[in-house]
């Protein structure tokens, strides 16, 4: 009896939203025909649980692919949560090998999670398609804080490494990275630094505004309401070029004097083994979402900063940043 | 004012009503699967809602799924004992036990109207004391936390059962299965025995689908073909307003009040969350019962129901209250449905309702609409609900393992999981079969992390010193609160035996006398 | 010895194992794990002594072998979810719980056995896009 109701609404509920999709999605038409690469459909795994940033680039990937007719097969996303995304990796590398059409989405926090979690597989093993994405960091303190510049934050840290309580995200992950490299740049042993790691943006925030630490590191986009409404002040981003948040100029940590470059990337991946022809067939289709108009909504709506490098610059900026953070995790104290 | 109004005329239209009937019932439907919460009914969701033109429909559909899930939980913990999250464990207890005596009209029933009840007090709280209430709750710090946290352990002697000292194993074994995973301070593997599959924990969620689902099923299946299974039949319905007699109604309204006056508030806290309450509020109604001569707890009280399914749904606007006003998610659905709001270009915060003002409203009216839908859905359907019972045990009991199965692979796909689930079901088979109350294990996982983590964060922000820890005002006055409630149960007890003759304490810890 | 002492006992073993364990984490993640374990040594320790107190005074009663039977299903339902396929596993896995549990409607159990497989499927599948095992069955 309870089955029959269930089935009787979920088939209502279906119908309903069916509908409203069907009508809202049929102002869009095809251009581009597919290639000739997919045999059968093709499979983007999430390295991380529904929701979060791996998954919405997936998802948003799957939409753009579907909607520009890129791929001639159905695009299928599915969810491997765990160990930071190691778990997903190493099923990649395991089952994975030699099939094309099984991709993976992977970013800066999988690097770190390798080294702490003592991973078998790694990334370099995996066939790199192309990134796609990138967020600066930025560095925080309460509005009411007595620091204005990173200088001065950073020379009391040299000063007395113990006395400045930073918060941000886990342990392991980009936040944590950037303190440590933070330090680093001041002279400080990353081994030294009281980090408090929260789960979730929400909590860090929480953190910062009750005074329990007194700098954050977190992306951009986590911080930006509350360093409008002047409840935080950001001292300097992890970019390349200073950027305005928020209405307010902030430098990038280089500007401020300190030799610290660290993006929260996002990227694309394939399985290990696939043939030359294979990996430039799926990098060929990957180029065509990147330049589509579709893609490009979506990077603009999201608040995404395109961050595009596809074939062997990939590959060298995946190594390149596998082997800085890999050093990074040791020294601080995490593998 | 007119703000509001403004906001009921938005999402009165033809087109949002209908969004809101379309989330509360797939909240309701979610909410009775076992394991399929809110949070990722909304993520699998948001993709769907990028083709909406106008953001307004998407969150009044997002409140509608999060308040039907919230009640939806109490339906399969009240008829069939298996709470599919861990805010529905404490409604189970008494709930199920009514439904045994026949009561399950009733014990749903107050379910429902108490989560109206609950739900509408708290959303007009979250119309007019939204900003007040948030400032202050974002003042509290991780010792606040550990000593809130301690309080809410306080509950562990509400729900011991006859036995103490295996009421505290049950809780020592849930605090254990806490523990395994990386530790959140310093990324240490504690108990994973090298798995890396175990590196993020046990999900509090597979050990609830496991002790309860699937424990239940093991243990009933050892009793079935003895017909120990007593299930009475449904009671008689009498004069009845909403499935309630007039004597219910009477024992009701006060648990509803006193439950949501625990969930909003913790429900604002930015590290508070929906369970600390539910369990805080059967806590109070057991002892008030008790105070007040016997009670029914222990055979299916309807207080027991009525408190927690109260406290429950008055967290959800709690938690909307850090959410809108810092930008703070509190809980997993507050955290997708703030990447909600930034996808629709909507940044919650302080200047939320100045930039956004016309969509907030919108919102908060959808709240008040939701929970009148949510009523106007859910008591008819009690009518259907309590037809679950009539279907025959064998098939029953093999449907919920389905669903608890499909329930914990669809969290993260994993297999290995799954099996996890069943090994944690035997465990929760034995408990049951020797005597050993569940609910404490749950506890023991949902707050022993909790307090942990919390009592090392303020270590760290007080240099290593416990003492600056605890003797901050608010911890300090927190911490002797628990102590209180700790105490007090049991000062009659202690005092007439220290009248008659000098007892060892541990005599009395280890007792078997409650 | 009864199946409530070997309870006991085990829970005992347990607690020393588990508190061995908990002495081998190092640093600042140790001291709450060596609580917790202690805590459960001392109780389980407590419990034993209980136990063996009130040997034989509450009766015991035996439990059939429906439970054992139903793990086994479950076990091998897990296993073979995956290669086989969400479809056909669950409706057989249903078929096998019902039967152990007493029904002897077979025409009935496989009927309600497919449409609840397929129910599932087709919601978590296509309303909720969670991906579950195709296994076998070309779909």
């Amino acid at each position: 009896m309870k089955r029959r109701v269930i089935v009787a609404a979920v088939a209502a509920v279906v119908a309903t939203v069916v509908t409203t999709v069907a009508a809202a999605g049929c102002g869009q038409q095809s251009q581009a025909g597919g290639g000739s690469f997919p045999s059968r459909n093709v499979e983007i795994m999430v390295p991380a649980a529904a929701g979060g940033g791996w998954d919405l680039t997936a998802r948003s990937m799957q939409q753009v692919l579907k909607a520009g007719k890129l791929v001639d097969r159905p695009v299928e996303v599915y969810n491997v949560a765990g160990a930071g995304g190691t778990v997903g990796l190493s099923q990649l590398v395991n089952k994975g090998k030699g099939d094309s059409h099984q991709w993976m989405m992977t970013g800066l926090v999988m690097v770190g999670a390798i080294e702490q979690n003592k991973s078998a597989a790694d990334l370099t093993e995996v066939t790199p398609i192309a990134t796609l994405t990138a967020e600066p960091e930025v560095v925080v303190v309460p509005g009411k804080s007595r620091y204005r510049d990173l200088k001065t934050l950073l020379d009391d840290l040299a000063a007395n490494p113990a006395a400045i309580k930073w918060g941000g995200g886990s342990v392991g992950g980009t936040d944590h990275l950037v303190v440590g490299l933070l330090a680093k740049a001041a002279g400080v042993q990353p081994r030294q630094i009281q980090y408090v790691g929260y789960s979730g943006g929400g909590e860090a925030k929480a953190g910062l505004l009750s005074g329990d630490v007194m700098a954050g590191v977190s992306g951009v986009s986590e911080f930006q309401p509350l360093i409008a409404s002047g409840e935080l002040r950001a001292l300097a981003v992890t970019g390349p070029k200073g950027v305005t948040v928020a209405g307010k100029q902030v430098p990038s940590v280089k500007e401020a004097g300190f030799d610290v470059e660290l993006m929260n990337w996002r990227a694309l991946v394939a399985a290990p083994g696939i043939s030359d022809a294979d990996t430039q067939a799926v990098a060929r289709i990957i180029d065509r979402m990147h330049a589509s108009p579709e893609w490009q909504e979506t990077l603009k709506r999201q608040g995404w900063e395109d961050f595009y490098r596809s074939g062997p610059q990939a590959r060298e900026f995946i190594a390149a940043e596998t082997t800085r953070i890999k050093a990074l995790i040791g020294e601080l104290g995490l593998a | 004012m007119n703000d509001l109004v403004a906001g009921f005329g938005t999402v009165l239209q033809p087109m949002n009503l209908l969004f809101a009937a379309i989330g509360v019932t797939l909240g309701t439907l979610v909410g009775v699967l076992p394991g399929i919460g809110p949070a990722l009914t909304i993520a699998l969701l948001l993709p769907v809602t990028f083709t909406f033109s106008d953001p307004v429909g998407a969150f009044i559909m997002f409140a509608g799924i999060y308040y039907g899930a919230m009640y939806g939980g109490s339906t399969t913990s009240i008829l069939l004992n298996t709470p599919g999250e861990s805010a529905s464990v404490a409604t189970a207890m008494e709930g199920h036990l009514m439904a045994r005596r026949g009561r399950a009209r009733a014990a749903l029933a107050t379910a429902a109207i108490g989560s109206f009840v609950a739900g509408t007090i708290s959303t007009v709280l979250l119309t007019f004391v939204a900003e007040p209430v948030g400032r202050l709750a974002a003042t509290f710090q991780a010792g606040d936390y550990f000593a809130l946290t301690a309080l809410a352990m306080v509950s562990v002697t509400a729900l011991v059962g006859r036995s103490t000292v295996r009421g505290l194993l049950s809780l020592s074994l849930g605090l254990f299965v806490g523990l395994i995973g990386l530790d959140a301070m310093t990324g240490q593997p504690r108990f994973t025995f090298g798995v890396p599959l175990l590196s993020d924990g046990v999900d509090v969620t597979i050990v609830i689908v496991g002790l309860f689902a699937i424990g239940e099923v093991l243990f009933c299946a050892a009793n079935v073909r003895r017909g120990d299974d007593t299930m009475q039949p449904l009671e008689r319905s009498g004069f009845r307003t909403g499935w309630l007699s007039a004597g219910d109604w009477r024992r009701s309204w006060r648990p509803w009040l006193r439950g949501t006056a625990l969930g909003f508030p913790f429900g604002a806290l930015p590290a508070g969350g929906a369970e600390a309450p539910t369990f805080l509020s059967y806590t109070i109604e057991k002892r008030l019962a008790e105070r007040s001569g016997g009670g029914e707890f222990g055979r299916g009280a309807i207080e027991g129901v009525a408190g927690p399914e109260a406290a429950n749904n008055a967290s959800f606007s709690g938690v909307l209250v850090p959410l809108l006003t810092l930008g703070l998610p509190t809980s997993a659905t507050a955290a997708v449905m703030l990447a909600a709001f930034q996808i629709f270009n909507v940044q919650p915060g302080p200047q939320l309702f100045q930039t956004s003002g016309p969509l907030v409203w919108a919102l908060i009216a959808s709240l008040y609409l939701g929970n009148v839908l949510l009523l106007v859905l859910n008591l008819p359907l009690i009518q259907l609900w309590v037809k679950v019972l009539l279907v025959p045990r064998p098939l029953l009991y093999a449907g919920i393992l389905v669903f608890a199965t499909v329930a914990v692979y669809a969290l993260n796909g994993s297999l290995f999981e799954v099996l996890v689930a069943y090994a944690i079901g035997v465990a929760g088979y034995f408990m049951r079969r020797h005597d050993f109350p569940v609910a404490p294990a749950v506890l023991g996982v949902i707050l022993g992390p909790m307090m942990e983590t919390q009592l090392r964060r303020a270590l760290v922000v007080a240099d290593g010193d416990f003492l600056t820890v605890v003797s901050k005002p608010s911890t300090a006055a927190i911490l002797i609160v628990a102590g209180a409630s700790l105490a007090v149960p049991y000062l009659p007890k202690i005092v007439a035996r220290l009248r008659r003759r000098p007892v060892p304490a541990g005599r009395l810890a280890f007792g078997d006398e409650d | 010895m009864t199946a409530r002492l070997a309870v006991a006992v085990a829970l005992v073993a347990g607690g020393v194992f588990l508190l061995v364990q908990a002495w081998g984490i190092p640093g600042g993640s140790r001291p709450v794990p060596l609580v917790i374990c202690g805590a459960w040594v001392l109780l389980a320790a407590a419990h034993l002594a209980q136990t063996v107190r009130e040997h034989g005074a509450r009766p015991e009663s035996g439990a059939g072998r429906e439970p054992l039977l139903i793990v086994a299903v479950l076990v091998g339902y897990a296993i073979l979810l995956d290669p086989v396929g969400y479809l056909v596993s669950t409706a057989v896995a249903f078929l096998l719980v019902a039967r152990i549990l007493g029904s002897r409607s077979l025409p009935r159990d496989a009927v309600v056995a497919v449409l609840l497989s397929a129910g599932v499927y087709l919601a978590f599948t296509q309303l909720l896009s969670i991906r579950l095992p195709q296994g076998v069955l070309p779909l």
